[in-house]
């Protein structure tokens, strides 16, 4: 063998791969050559050291005893750490907004982009028409539509701090429509995610009950995710007690389902 | 008395669970953190894995390879995230290097690496880490099982379901690359005029 053909294997011979015959004929080789001996020398201490380097990651501790205290529940108990992340992503964005606010960027694309992203949704969601209401306006004040959200539903809607929410979970509010849900007006947040619209869409269950196919698609799921819709569209359904979320988005598919699903 | 059973199933199934991963707790650790830079992306993405893994732990065959078993939920659930991360990010790939003068340029600066790897390994920090980033996930990924989980060639091909040869070109072309860019930091900081 010669010295070219030697470089050519020596990643296989570090990594014990070579068959038995090569792997004798470079040992031989290296044996009868120093300049080749003293190059697999310091591959070895480069790759050494570039594992040493990149092995040097501190673990988490707490991570594993949240982790392990998360085994066996049930599991929209297990994820629940999950749905409070999107579900604070959300509430994240509206307060950062806010702080920013006073005055959200009355931008003329915001509108037109809600609307879009509301017959997108028309598109893809087999329950009721999602045109925005006639006549109304599209609020520009995420923070008031949150509030609104929650007397809709009766209850505060809040999630953990901003910092412990995955910055691929992190939402840009756009706007705020509101909804007609069969005979239910409900507000829709317009958020982007991963450069894509997402319309969060909150209401209580008892607005299913026009709906009963959506109602059992639900109650079938438990409180657990269901994945419906398709083509292009990806509608992720999370029930939360009385409350649903329903994520509907153009942007990553796997992203946006994960935030809600169990599997 | 039911309930019961099932709660003292459940318990059983959970401790023999943690007793095989727990030697693993480390490695499936820093793996998700090698391929998701941010810290609660990659724990988010590892408990998924494990979540997934518990659930259908019934299939896992004692006698059989918890770690190959268990890492098959880890990289799939991994790559996914790193994909959709990858995309949010919109880091640029590089194109291949058709510099023929930068290439020689590399492969002697790299040669000047080999002869004081340990000096050379002193003077660079970061820039390992963010050599390997530039890796595409999957030559991250082979690198990782191989480099530092010690897999085999033969099960880095039944984990990512690749014949063996695909996973010998991604190590060499991962190796390759991460050759390139110590060399080019190497010149860069005058670590081989240093030498010369």
């Amino acid at each position: 063998m010669t010295c070219e053909e030697i470089r050519t294997v020596l990643s296989a011979y570090l990594d014990s791969e070579l068959e038995t015959a090569k792997s004798l004929e470079v040992t031989s080789h290296l044996e009868a050559c120093p300049p080749c001996r003293d190059r697999v020398c310091a591959e070895t201490r480069l790759e050494r050291g570039i594992r040493e380097k990149l092995g040097c990651e501190p673990v988490c501790d707490k991570f594993w005893s949240r982790l392990e205290g998360s085994l066996g529940r049930a599991p929209w108990r297990a994820r629940v750490v999950r749905v409070g992340t999107f579900v604070a992503s959300v509430a994240a964005a509206v307060a950062l907004t806010a702080t920013i606010l006073g005055t959200y960027p009355r931008t003329a694309g915001a509108e037109d982009l809600a609307g879009a992203a509301l017959r997108e949704v028309s598109e893809v969601v087999p329950v009721g028409n999602f045109e925005p209401a006639p006549g109304r306006e599209c609020h520009r004040c995420p923070i008031e539509m949150w509030k609104s959200a929650a007397s809709r539903v009766g209850r505060p809607v809040r999630g953990p701090r901003p910092d412990e929410v995955a910055p691929q979970h992190r939402l840009e509010a756009v706007g705020i429509v509101s909804a007609h849900l069969g005979s239910r007006e409900v507000p829709v947040a317009v958020y982007r995610c991963c450069g894509e619209r997402v319309c969060v869409f909150v209401f209580s269950l008892a607005v299913l009950d026009e709906f009963p196919g959506a109602r059992s698609c639900l109650v079938g799921a438990g409180d657990a995710v269901t994945h419906v819709g398709g083509g292009g569209g990806t509608v992720a359904l999370r029930r939360l007690r009385d409350v649903v979320l329903v994520a509907v988005g153009r942007h990553d598919p796997e992203g946006l389902v994960r935030a809600f699903r169990d599997e | 008395m039911a309930d019961t059973g099932v709660i003292a199933n459940e318990r059983e199934k959970r401790a023999q669970f943690m007793a095989l991963l727990s030697p693993l707790r480390e490695r499936l650790y820093r793996y998700a953190r090698h391929i998701i830079r941010d810290q609660s992306s990659a724990e988010d993405a590892l408990q998924d894995a494990i979540l997934s893994a518990y659930r259908k732990f019934e299939t896992f065959q004692p006698g059989t390879d918890f770690r190959a078993w268990v890492y098959r939920f880890v990289l799939n659930t991994v790559l996914n995230y790193n994909r959709a991360s990858r995309r949010d990010l919109e880091v640029p790939v590089e194109p291949p290097t058709l510099d023929l003068f930068q290439n020689l340029e590399s492969g002697f600066a790299y040669d000047e690496v080999l002869k004081d790897p340990d000096r050379f390994l002193e003077q660079v920090g970061d820039q390992v880490r963010t050599a390997f980033l530039a890796l595409r996930p999957v030559e991250q990924t082979v690198f990782l099982l191989r480099a530092i989980e010690g897999f085999t060639y033969r099960e880095i091909a039944n984990l990512l379901e690749i014949p063996v040869g695909t996973v010998m070109s991604h190590l060499a072309r991962a190796r390759a690359k991460l050759r390139e860019r110590l060399a080019e930091y190497a010149h860069e900081t005058g670590f081989v005029r240093g030498e010369a």
